[in-house]
């Protein structure tokens, strides 16, 4: 099995739960990130903003390192006579399209002096179509004309007209959000075709100076004086809630805001409805929704801004109560004003998705769908397979192994032992593989199937759900997993694990995985003796990976690591699709191609050694001319191969794949094609009733158990040689070694096991 | 009195393994979730992981049979990552 395009997120090993602390407090405290709001924070009312001169080359002032002029701008423009308003909002909420959309041509754009950080600025001179004084809901009747409130030279008030340099120059008190609303901070309504600057913000999802772009937008909305005369905020109707952290924290300060909604369109697709008139009450600042592709809204949005400037600056948002005015209070806010000012959050649209997932992820369902889903899949792969691996069969052991005899013959080399080496070695043992070549194709589909189809991402957290409730570590089973395609990316895959004890359990589980190098050979060996049972008998073995991996595991845990720090993770589930053939094909093909490339390389070289061995004669006959059973090969398997009687498979054609399999498990297809076809068998057909026999024979008569038992030390004995290199490399020679031991203990104690009990049985 | 971002948290300690089984067990708006799960990633609280099958993401280089292997197998797919 396998599982890509998985997000998992996990809490990092400087975040490890102590022994005191509640779960909770185990994400949460380790938090060196929270923050309350500031508690003396500047009080903003003025527009500073000298960028536009401080940038412009002619000015004499520092060049910014990457100045684009795309057009020429008005001194005017530039220059700090106009209201400057800052557009901020999270990346990708459509800021800077919007921006585009306020100022057309008149942008200049390059870095903010002093900072790596790219800004630009523009001139918004909207001329509005219609004058008309929206009111927002949180807007009293009447405000929307006061022009003049308090001192208008007192600093940090602004009019119309006057230089911002000199406000600039005159920076307000500062003072806390709580003293803000006393102050009235008036200023007089712009000039309806005014200009006023805009600045386009670089994207942040919040002032928690995370990052270069999030510690400039906080330095100069809330920390720097004088701050923008007002800051539109830019938030995504299809992800309201993540917009809007950085709009919480804006409004913990008294800060003119206008909410900019855009993407609504998007929002409708994923069925989130913004309420405007809801969403302004919840937010107590104007909302606009706006749509800056097709250029819609912004008349709106032109006529709140100048409502809006004319106005006293609001007070900061109320705190939440009962939680601390910090990040949790945060969410709290977001979560209230998202379930005020949306009329339909999208969930409607998400409840086939959770439907399904409600299902196929339930505590005892979930698992029996998943059994029955693999089960599915092998049980077509041996079914349907089957007569195009016969045709294979037969036609590697007919016209291919004759076509070359004949050559052969035609050259003069017949009978001689470079045809054994050809026919009997390479065409025998390779060509027995590659009959194979139909089923993994199969194979391969289907579970490239699965995995594009997002199914396998839930078995993943089935599985990851099991081993969590056994205590194993979570995140544990992300190379686990990978280890059920192939064994060697996964032991490299166990880099990911931060703890070192978690990355050598892990990788002494995974040569318990049943990769699909096993799954060949269980497959065969299914084919042969279950007949149309083999899909089930390949299922069981899938299974028995999964126990022995859980097994194994708990043993380690309280045996050798009884304090293993666990790592809560949480997996962000694909959305179900339906899978695309293209893709389909694109990831059986690279999985076959790897087959075929382990066949066409490992795996020749492995069938020459073991022709060479089986050329070897230890009695009478001629190198290439020895009878098998005579053979190195079989004298050197039948010196082991009594260490196998109790598991019912002594018999050196048995054994003597076991060591082939060594270097591939793969090769032990090959091995047995090679041994039989020097026997005269050259068709799967013939190689089932020679195996069939040979195990009727280890076993006194008891060969499905005797099978079952040779299937399972398959399992679990010594990985190939490759993995085992990944082991040295990850762990070390000395945990390799454990490791080979730990494995080839519980193969050989399973394998006798399961061949005394079944053959009360079969 | 704890808030969603606490909540959010508990659900993950508790063996919650995916926003939805997040979302049944906070009853929190599916939005305000995963808004959450990014504010805990983005604040270094969580890591933020590609499960990859075949090869490892640094390809051959970062992989233990790199030398053995020579090939690459398919890269994993992230562009499904759930973004309602």
């Amino acid at each position: 099995m396998t599982a890509k395009s998985l997000l998992k997120y996990h809490v990092p090993a400087a975040a490890q739960r102590t022994s005191e602390s509640s779960p909770a407090q185990h994400v949460l405290a380790q938090n060196s990130v929270f923050q309350h709001a500031p508690s003396t924070p500047t009080v903003p009312v003025v527009n500073e903003i000298p960028a536009a001169t401080e940038m412009d080359p002619c000015c004499g002032s520092p060049v910014p390192a990457k100045t684009t002029r795309r057009t020429r701008t008005s001194r005017k423009a530039r220059g700090g006579d106009s209201v400057v308003i800052a557009l901020v909002g999270a990346p990708n909420v459509g800021k800077s399209t919007l921006f585009n959309a306020m100022t057309g041509s008149n942008v200049t754009m390059g870095n903010w002096p002093g900072s790596t950080v790219e800004i630009s600025h523009g001139t918004w001179r909207h001329k509005p179509k219609t004058v008309s004084r929206k009111r927002h809901n949180n807007q009293p009747e009447g405000d929307s004309q006061t022009n003049t409130v308090a001192d208008q030279h007192q600093p940090g008030t602004m009019t119309s007209g006057q230089p911002s340099s000199a406000l600039a120059s005159d920076s307000p008190t500062v003072e806390s959000p709580a003293d803000a609303p006393t102050r009235a901070l008036p200023m007089t309504a712009p000039d309806p075709y005014q200009e006023m600057t805009i600045i386009d913000f670089p994207g942040a999802y919040s002032l928690d100076s995370t990052s270069p772009d999030e510690e400039f937008t906080r330095k100069h909305l809330v920390e720097q004086s004088p701050a923008p005369s007002l800051i539109i905020a830019v938030v995504d109707a299809a992800h309201l809630a993540r917009s809007l952290y950085l709009v919480s924290e804006i409004r913990e300060h008294p800060l003119r805001v206008v909410v900019a909604v855009s993407m609504s369109d998007v929002g409708s697709r994923h069925g989130v409805d913004v309420d405007i008139d809801a969403l302004s009450k919840a937010l107590e600042v104007p909302v606009v929704r706006v749509d800056p592709r097709r250029r819609t809204g912004l008349d709106d949005l032109a006529h709140t801004v100048r409502d809006t400037l004319a106005r006293e600056v609001p007070s900061p948002r109320a705190r939440m109560d009962g939680i601390e005015f910090d990040e949790d209070e945060r969410f709290a806010w977001i979560a209230q004003v998202v379930g005020k000012g949306t009329k339909n959050d999208g969930s409607a649209r998400q409840q086939l998705s959770d439907r399904v997932d409600r299902i196929v992820l339930a505590p005892v369902a979930g698992p029996l769908i998943f059994i029955a889903v693999m089960w599915a899949v092998f049980q077509i792969t041996t079914t349907v397979a089957s007569p195009l691996q016969d045709l294979l069969g037969e036609l590697f052991s007919g016209p291919v192994s004759d076509a070359v005899s004949w050559l052969l013959s035609a050259v003069g080399l017949g009978g001689s032992w470079v045809e054994g080496l050809l026919v009997h070695g390479l065409i025998g043992g390779v060509g027995m593989l590659l009959t194979f070549v139909p089923l993994m194709a199969l194979m391969f589909i289907l579970l490239a199937l699965l995995e594009d189809s997002g199914y396998l991402a839930r078995a993943a957290v089935l599985t990851d759900r099991v081993m969590g409730a056994l205590g194993l570590p979570g995140r544990a089973f992300l190379p686990l997993v990978v280890g059920f395609g192939c064994n060697v990316p996964a032991i490299a895959a166990t880099r990911v694990l931060s703890q070192p004890r978690h990355r050598l359990m892990t990788v002494l589980l995974i040569p318990f995985t049943a990769c699909s190098a096993r799954l060949t050979v269980f497959v065969m060996l299914g084919t042969v003796f279950f007949g149309r049972w083999a899909g089930t008998a390949v299922f069981v073995m899938y299974l028995v990976s999964i126990l022995l991996v859980v097994a194994t595991g708990l043993v380690l845990r309280s045996t050798l690591w009884r304090a293993m720090p666990s790592e809560p993770l949480v997996i962000d589930l694909p959305p179900y699709q339906v899978p695309t053939l293209r893709l389909t094909l694109s990831v059986a093909w690279v999985r076959l191609r790897g087959f075929l490339r382990t066949a066409a390389g490992i795996i020749v070289a492995t069938v020459v050694v073991v022709w060479i061995l089986q050329a070897i004669p230890t009695g009478a006959g001629t190198f290439g001319h020895a009878d098998a059973d005579t053979s190195l090969y079989a004298w050197l398997a039948r010196h082991v191969a009594p260490l196998f009687t109790p598991a019912g498979f002594g018999a050196w054609q048995i054994v003597s794949a076991l060591f082939v399999g060594f270097v591939a498990k793969e090769a032990i297809i090959s091995s047995w094609g090679q041994t039989f076809a020097v026997s005269g068998t050259d068709d799967i057909t013939g190689l089932g009733q020679q195996l069939t026999a040979v195990f009727t024979a280890s076993s006194n008569g008891h060969a499905l158990a005797a099978v079952a038992a040779f299937m399972v030390f398959l399992l679990a004995y010594t990985p190939c040689v490759a993995t085992l290199a990944a082991q040295k490399r990850e762990v070390g020679w000395r945990w390799t070694g454990i490791g080979v031991l730990i494995q080839l203990g519980v193969a050989i104690m399973m394998a006798i096991v399961v061949f005394q009990v079944a053959r009360i049985f079969w | 009195m704890n808030g969603p971002l606490s909540q959010v948290a508990d659900a993950f300690a508790h063996n919650k393994r995916s926003v939805p089984e997040i979302v049944r067990a906070t009853s929190l708006n599916r939005d305000v979730v995963q808004a959450c799960v990014e504010h805990l990633v983005s604040t270094g609280r969580l890591r933020l992981e590609v499960l990859s099958s075949g090869c490892p993401l640094g390809a051959c280089g970062s992989c233990a049979a790199g030398s053995s292997c020579g090939h690459a197998a398919a890269r994993p797919r992230t562009s499904h990552v759930r973004s309602y």
